[in-house]
């Protein structure tokens, strides 16, 4: 196996290959390891770091464009350092790695997109955290034991009222829309009107 | 309109891919189970569809074949996927409209391999090609 590639090796070959200058550049292919050569990418909207062994999410500080995140199929265990793009960040796509709390997601106060299948979680406080981000509207939670378990035991429909008493303003819920009827249930549910 | 224009512009690929769907028979996936190592290529089709429906996948390891670095394909759990007897149903009602961008990106490294394509994987495993992208 050859040593793995850095950040700034990425770039170079992304610039050979396009012909483009990635300080320019909207959309990075996949790399390995997070260094603050990603601060040089000033124009990035959407860096796509997934189906790497990334181990630790960092190093984002500079990258004032970042609207999209993704770093599904690494080695990600937790939601850490991601206060510098809290104020443009509006998805954040980590499916497939083994993240099993959700603090640190609370300070993305723009996140409209959260997708997090086959990870870890397994405890509704951790959705309860998520509440105070008042336009999260699309989140994905297959694969995770929170889910599989009411999958199997055939209470897929409790299981998403469950989600919506804590999370109101979905308006999509594992690829599926929420509609008028579970998001009834799940206000009574909340003891409101 | 753009929407109308861009809508006629998928169905083609729509219909190859269900026609691809339907050319494959269970006793395809009874000979493919039979198969204890089937070809790499195979492997790697099915962790695509492993991914498409949200199932377990592997972390991600490199691995040469025939002189380009791959994906090493997480086999075992396309095993159990195709012990369901539902599989082949699951697959002809998938809920297309529900793939997300995440997914596209991550079925984009599979589709990058020189190999990756319908010629190659017919040779290596007939029917259960489908529904790759042919030439």
């Amino acid at each position: 196996m050859a040593k793995a590639t850095t950040i700034k090796d990425a770039v170079k070959k992304l610039e050979e290959a396009r012909g483009i200058n990635a300080a320019e550049a909207e959309k990075v292919p996949p790399i390995e390891k997070m260094d603050p050569t990603l601060s040089t990418l000033k124009a990035c909207k959407h860096l796509a770091l997934s189906t790497n062994n990334i181990e630790k999410i960092s190093s984002l500080a500079g990258m004032d464009n970042l609207k999209i995140l993704s770093l599904g199929r690494n080695l990600i265990k937790k939601v850490e350092n991601v206060e510098a793009v809290a104020e443009t960040l509006e998805e954040l796509w980590l499916s497939y790695n083994a993240i099993e709390k959700l603090s640190g997601v609370e300070k993305l106060a723009n996140l409209r997109v959260l997708y997090l299948s086959n990870n870890k979680i397994r405890d509704w406080v951790e959705l309860e955290r998520l509440a105070g981000l008042e336009k999260l509207e699309d989140l994905l939670l297959v694969g995770n034991p929170l889910y599989n378990e009411h999958r199997d035991n055939n209470t897929g429909a409790e299981y998403r009222v469950e989600v919506l008493k804590r999370l109101p303003n979905l308006k999509k819920l594992d690829g599926i829309p929420v509609d008028v009827d579970e998001r009834d249930q799940a206000m009574q549910a909340r003891g409101g009107a | 309109d753009d929407a109308e224009r861009d809508l006629a512009a998928a169905k083609p690929a729509l219909d190859d891919a269900l026609a691809a769907l339907n050319s494959i028979r269970p006793s395809d996936i009874t000979s493919l189970k039979a198969l204890k190592s089937p070809p790499d290529i195979v492997k790697r089709i099915f962790d695509c569809v492993l991914l498409l429906r949200y199932w377990p996948i592997n972390s991600v390891s490199w691995q040469d074949v025939k002189g380009s670095m791959v994906i090493a394909g997480s086999y075992e759990v396309a095993v159990k996927m195709m012990g369901d007897m539902t599989f082949l149903t699951a697959l002809l009602n998938f809920p297309k409209e529900q793939i997300n961008d995440e997914t596209v990106e991550l079925l984009q490294p599979y589709f990058a391999a020189p190999d990756f394509n319908y010629e190659s994987a017919r040779k290596a495993s007939g029917n259960v090609a489908g529904g790759l992208p042919a030439g």
